[in-house]
């Protein structure tokens, strides 16, 4: 960079160098020109004067002066012969016919006809004209007066003097042309010295130009300039300055783009996120956004449908017309919020659709355009028909002991002088019954609590073996369980397990709760509890009625009973095995499930010590 | 005591359970079942009198029972008592081509079974 300035001045001194030798040359060339043309014009006048002035002596003079006569010779002769100026031309004197009575003329030159002039004004003069060699000559002319009269005219010719020099003149122009020779190079270095300065400040400009490494332009300066000098280096500063800021300024609006971006990113994948799809078409219908679900509902892609026109994305008829009806309706702001479901054979979907108008945030009366919000429907109506069921269920499994309650109690009162062994049935079956209307209702609120995700889980670190054995204690004192072999058994160091303990002791309990009910008299029971790596495997084993591999699938689902008579002759709700898949998933654990029918079944609750994400992260 | 054999078929034990209790204390020969097909199959041995059936029930339903016994060769008219908590007008039709058929709402009264199933004999005893 540096080497390449350097080249640049040197080329601009020479540059200099070469325009001062060629200034020079002209100006000597001038000085040539201008000395001739004052010599010429100088010689011009002594012509003239010399010319105007011997005319009118020798018009003062006799003819014969002039001609000379015999012996004597004549004036022009004289004059001839004395006028050394190399410009004679002629003299002559010439009578009033315009006849030549004596002339002298310098060789190669023909002296010219004259008129002679009328007016006695005009008899004195000077005139030009040219030779017949085209040389011009300045003639002057005066009469011959003799005794008042007109006798004849003088005249003298001279020749145009040209652009001549003698050797004096060459010699004198030689020394002048040689002394501004020698200003040349005294006048370069003064010039060079002058724009030193300059030159500093053209490599400066470059460099604010090329935005390089800035130098200190005052450094070098020329005392002389130094002033200017600081006042330029201010200005270059203020120069760099404002090319920072300017670069800070685009360093802002970059990060600010990308910020922007990022925030556009986010936003999208929110939209991406709602359980509805989005599309928005601007103020002229041209569809300006669509989220990812909208393609799934509607069977588009994104590439065709961005930019297209709302009457053309969808292939659907009456969908394209709901559309841009709602989107004619937004114009006017005839609605707040309009919605309609339609069928899409195509994809074999059932699709919702509202249309809302979009207003400018700033001004409020300024449409933006329209906003579709678009649900898939297709299952809506097999939930609604499903809670139906759910509730008829409910209702049949809550009306049954409420049956049985109110056929006991008159039974009761029916027959007051009843049986001992009637009366304890009946106040035996009335207490099972309340506690399984009880025992059913906890079990729908905690599993309707799960399923609307409003059960508040209070994880907390849980130690294993202490918490099986305090259900096992429990559990023992259950009438039928004292008919039966219940055993617990647990691995050494269990450790511990993050849970929320009521609802795993509600899940444990229903696996035990089946184990008794559907076992058989002197049937056993086991719950036992193993870790495995990061697991802890609970295990709830019984040798009771088994269930048939059909039933397996099922029988988890809310209000699924067994058909199997075995399964009949006991009370059941259907509640008690989905609420312990929902409890085990809640914890992100797993249940499995091996039975033979008439050997037994065991339930298998597998919970993660900890997250393995967690873990790692730690 | 008397010589009336009753065949219940509900698929909740205690109602069924109480139902014979309150039939016994009335003298009845009383046998329970939990499904149709159960019913069915003690049908023929037990000669019952009288069916006292639920209409919902797993293996054969309480109108699948009543047409099975109604196609029968013998004893196919015997009066049979439907427990159902559904409304009747949903059942009349096929109560009705069935015939004999009486009906009782849920939850059943065992003192209104008891006096139905008296008023048949009743009647019968009288004629």
């Amino acid at each position: 960079m540096n080497n390449n300035q350097q080249t640049s001045v040197n080329i601009g001194n020479e540059k200099i160098g070469i325009g001062m030798i060629a200034s020079s040359l002209v100006v000597i060339v001038i000085t040539v020109a201008v000395f001739l043309y004052q010599q010429k014009n100088e010689e011009l006048r002594e012509i003239q004067q010399q010319g105007t002035g011997l005319v009118r002596l020798l018009g003062g003079m006799s003819l014969e002066q002039l001609k000379g006569d015999g012996g004597s010779v004549g004036m022009l002769r004289v004059l001839k012969e004395t006028l050394a100026s190399r410009h004679f031309a002629f003299a002559a004197v010439m009578n009033v016919d315009g006849l030549s009575l004596a002339e002298h003329v310098t060789p190669g030159i023909v002296v010219p006809p004259m008129v002679v002039p009328r007016l006695p004004s005009q008899w004195v003069g000077e005139r030009e004209h040219s030779s017949t060699e085209g040389v011009k000559i300045h003639e002057y002319f005066a009469p011959i007066m003799e005794q008042g009269e007109l006798q004849a005219f003088v005249r003298l010719g001279y020749l145009e003097p040209g652009f001549a020099l003698n050797t004096a003149q060459v010699r004198l122009l030689a020394i002048l042309a040689m002394a501004i020779f020698m200003l040349t190079p005294i006048f370069y270095f003064l010039i060079k010295k002058e724009i030193k300065p300059l030159t500093q400040i053209s490599s400066q400009l470059q460099a604010l130009l090329k935005k390089t490494e800035s130098t200190d332009p005052a450094t070098e300066a020329v005392d002389k300039n130094r002033d200017f000098m600081q006042q330029f280096s201010t200005v270059v500063e203020a120069a760099y300055k404002h090319i920072d800021a300017l670069e800070a300024k685009q360093t802002n609006s970059v990060v600010s783009s990308k910020l922007l971006v990022y925030q556009k990113t986010r936003l999208e994948s929110a939209l991406n996120a709602l359980p509805f799809a989005i599309l928005v078409a601007d103020e002229s219908g041209q569809v300006s956004y669509t989220s990812n679900k909208t393609h799934d509902l509607l069977g588009t892609h994104q590439g065709e449908v961005l930019g297209s026109n709302l009457a053309d994305f969808c292939d659907n008829r009456e969908v394209t017309e709901y559309i841009l009806n709602c989107h004619a309706n937004s114009a006017v702001r005839a609605y707040q919020r309009e919605e309609a479901e339609f069928d899409l054979p195509a994809n074999d979907k059932r699709v919702s659709i509202s249309g809302f108008p979009l207003f400018s945030q700033k001004n409020g009366q300024q449409l933006l355009g329209t906003v579709f919000a678009l649900r898939d429907v297709t299952h809506e109506g097999v939930e609604l028909k499903n809670n139906g069921e759910f509730i008829a269920h409910v209702a049949h499994e809550l009306k049954t002991p409420l049956n049985v309650l109110f056929m006991y109690s008159e039974t009761l009162l029916d027959h007051a002088d009843a049986s001992r062994e009637l009366t304890i049935e009946a106040a035996n079956v009335i207490h099972d019954e309340t506690e399984r209307i009880s025992q059913m209702i906890d079990n729908l609120l905690n599993l309707t609590m799960i399923e609307m995700g409003t059960v508040a889980m209070r994880r907390q670190r849980v130690k294993v073996a202490e918490f099986l054995e305090d259900i096992y204690r429990t559990m023992s004192r259950n009438k039928l369980v004292q008919t039966m072999e219940f055993d617990l058994k647990l691995d050494d160091d269990l450790g511990t397990v993050q849970l929320d303990k009521d609802l795993v002791r509600v899940c444990i309990n229903n696996l035990i709760s089946n184990a008794i009910k559907y076992n058989r008299p002197d049937g056993k029971i086991e719950l036992s509890a193993e870790h495995q790596d990061n697991e802890i495997i609970i295990r709830v084993r019984d040798t009771g009625i088994g269930i048939s591999a059909e039933d397996q699938h099922r029988i988890f689902s809310k209000f699924f009973r067994s058909d199997d008579a075995e399964v009949r002759k006991r009370t059941g709700h259907g509640l008690g095995l989905s609420l312990v898949n929902e409890i085990v998933k809640l914890h992100h654990g797993k249940i499995q499930l091996s039975s033979k029918p008439g050997e037994g079944s065991e339930f298998v609750i597998t919970f993660n010590r900890e997250s393995q994400m967690l873990k790692d992260a730690i | 005591m008397n010589k009336y054999r009753i065949l219940i078929a509900d698929d909740e034990p205690y109602v069924a359970r109480v139902l014979k209790l309150v039939l016994q204390q009335e003298g009845y020969k009383v046998a329970c079942v939990n499904t149709g097909r159960e019913a069915l199959e003690v049908f023929a041995g037990l000669q019952p009198d009288v069916v006292v059936t639920d209409v919902k029930m797993p293996h054969l339903g309480g109108r699948e029972l009543v047409e099975a016994i109604r196609a029968m060769d013998d004893r196919n008219d015997i009066p049979v008592v439907v427990m159902t908590s559904t409304l009747e007008s949903e059942n009349r039709e096929w109560v009705h081509e069935l015939g004999n058929i009486s009906f009782l709402g849920k939850p059943v009264s065992p003192r209104d079974l008891v006096r139905l199933i008296n008023g048949y004999f009743l009647h019968s005893q009288a004629s």
